[in-house]
């Protein structure tokens, strides 16, 4: 026949096993407790470093500043600084395209006297001497062609008697 | 109700009573903290048992007075003594639950088992129940008196292992049996009732209990097998031993119990027919 484990005796308590993990989760408890207090101390002493380390730079900052503004203010330009400037404006005119626009254009009853390249001011002023002033149109249409703004102008055209002559001026700048 | 046993007073006794004090003032004096105590207690009877012998045994009218002589004999037990406690079949008893349609989660069963309880086994609605997981149809539960369990949960307290039926005592030092094939049965006369155990193979069809009420087991034993129409060759049949007393020693392999007869033995099939 077959035996029946029927069994009605309440689920008896393991005092003991439950005596030792209790010890054990409060030992886990200590341990861990330990720990994160340690943590916590030490973040807090890494956050009072950090905070001290950033003040500083932004003392040092302040006083990098500070020397920085007080270079400025007694700064002077030198003797040479306005020599440079101008060496450095004549060594950035451009002066190969200016002639090389005068070469390639020529209209008939147009002639070049005088060529005044200013590299200070960016500009050429062009003397010449034309028939009539057709012709002299022409001659600054042609020098204009090809440019995305006109870049030459009629400054001052005269005749007396029977010599024309006329100044158009070239912005470089 | 009348007592035998270290309570007891009746002149006719008193040698018995004094056998029983000596065994217990022997343990007392021991180191008897892991030894384990066996009682059994009903209506009308308990027994206690410490180290294979009878310390108690009473005869006791209902569950007020079995607790008490119970409780009394607890009290002289060694301190740190388990305890194991087997109940009769009128405070636990084993009934089958019907095959019902719809039943279908194991869920469902305990619900249907302590509804069926009251009818089922006479037992007061409410009673715990322990389903067996053994067999599916139909399937074995067993109920134990919710006073009962109360009360012996209350006297046992923390040194208490275990709260059996004592007929399930029975079928464990029963087995193996050499009828567990085929048809065959297990009765089991404890002080007030005949539990029945038929079984086919290892499922059991019948699980029923029936009051003595002072007549002979056998008789209604023998009543009942008619009634189940279940041939009586191969049930046996295992008896409380309502006169042990304090000093015996206590029966092996069940507790309490008489001298187990078997239905196949022919000394046995004897004593039957006569």
């Amino acid at each position: 026949m077959r035996a029946l484990t029927v069994e009605f005796a309440p689920a008896r308590r393991p005092v003991a096993a439950l005596a030792i993990w209790g010890a054990v989760c409060a030992l886990m408890a200590i341990g861990l407790g330990t720990a994160a207090w340690q943590s916590w101390t030490h973040r807090q002493a890494v956050a009072a470093r950090a905070a001290s380390d950033a003040q500083e730079a932004a003392r040092l900052r302040a006083q990098l500043r500070e020397r920085a503004d007080r270079a400025a203010a007694s700064a002077t330009a030198p003797a040479y600084a306005r020599d440079a400037l101008a060496v450095a404006k004549t060594a950035a005119f451009p002066m190969q395209p200016v002639l090389r626009s005068l070469e390639t254009v020529a209209v008939d009853g147009v002639l070049v006297t005088a060529i005044e390249l200013n590299a200070a001011r960016g500009g050429a002023d062009v003397t010449l001497a034309f028939d009539d002033y057709k012709a002299l149109l022409a001659y600054l249409e042609l020098l204009n062609e090809g440019e995305p703004a006109p870049r030459w102008s009629l400054v001052r055209a005269e005749a007396s008697g029977a010599r024309r002559q006329a100044v158009i001026r070239a912005t470089w700048s | 109700m009348w007592w035998v046993g270290k309570r007891g007073t009746g002149s006719s006794r008193d040698s018995r009573d004094s056998r029983g004090l000596r065994g217990l003032r022997g343990l007392r004096g021991g180191h008897a903290a892991s030894r384990t105590a066996i009682a059994y207690a009903s209506d009308g009877a308990v027994r206690l048992a410490l180290g294979g012998v009878t310390q108690v045994a009473s005869v006791v009218d209902g569950r007020e007075a079995a607790l008490a002589a119970l409780a009394a004999g607890l009290r002289e037990l060694p301190r740190g003594t388990r305890l194991r406690i087997a109940v009769g079949g009128a405070v636990c008893r084993p009934f089958l639950l019907p095959e019902i349609d719809g039943a279908a989660g194991d869920a469902e069963w305990p619900a249907i088992a302590a509804a069926l309880v009251e009818d089922a086994t006479g037992l007061p609605p409410g009673s715990p129940v322990w389903l067996d997981g053994g067999q599916t149809s139909p399937r074995l539960a067993v109920a134990i008196d919710a006073a009962w369990l109360r009360g012996i949960e209350a006297l046992g307290g923390r040194a208490l292992d275990s709260i059996r039926p004592w007929w399930a005592l029975a079928i464990d030092a029963s087995t193996p049996s050499p009828f567990s094939a085929g048809l065959h049965g297990l009765a089991v006369a404890d002080s007030e009732m005949l539990v029945l155990l038929l079984a086919d193979g290892e499922r059991y069809r019948v699980a029923q209990t029936y009051p003595l009420e002072g007549e002979a087991p056998q008789a209604v034993l023998s009543r009942a097998l008619v009634t189940h129409d279940w041939p009586d060759e191969a049930v046996r049949l295992i008896e409380f031993d309502a006169g042990a007393l304090p000093g015996q020693p206590v029966s092996d392999p069940l507790p309490f119990s008489k001298t187990v007869h078997r239905a196949s033995d022919p000394s046995s099939s004897k004593e039957r027919a006569a």
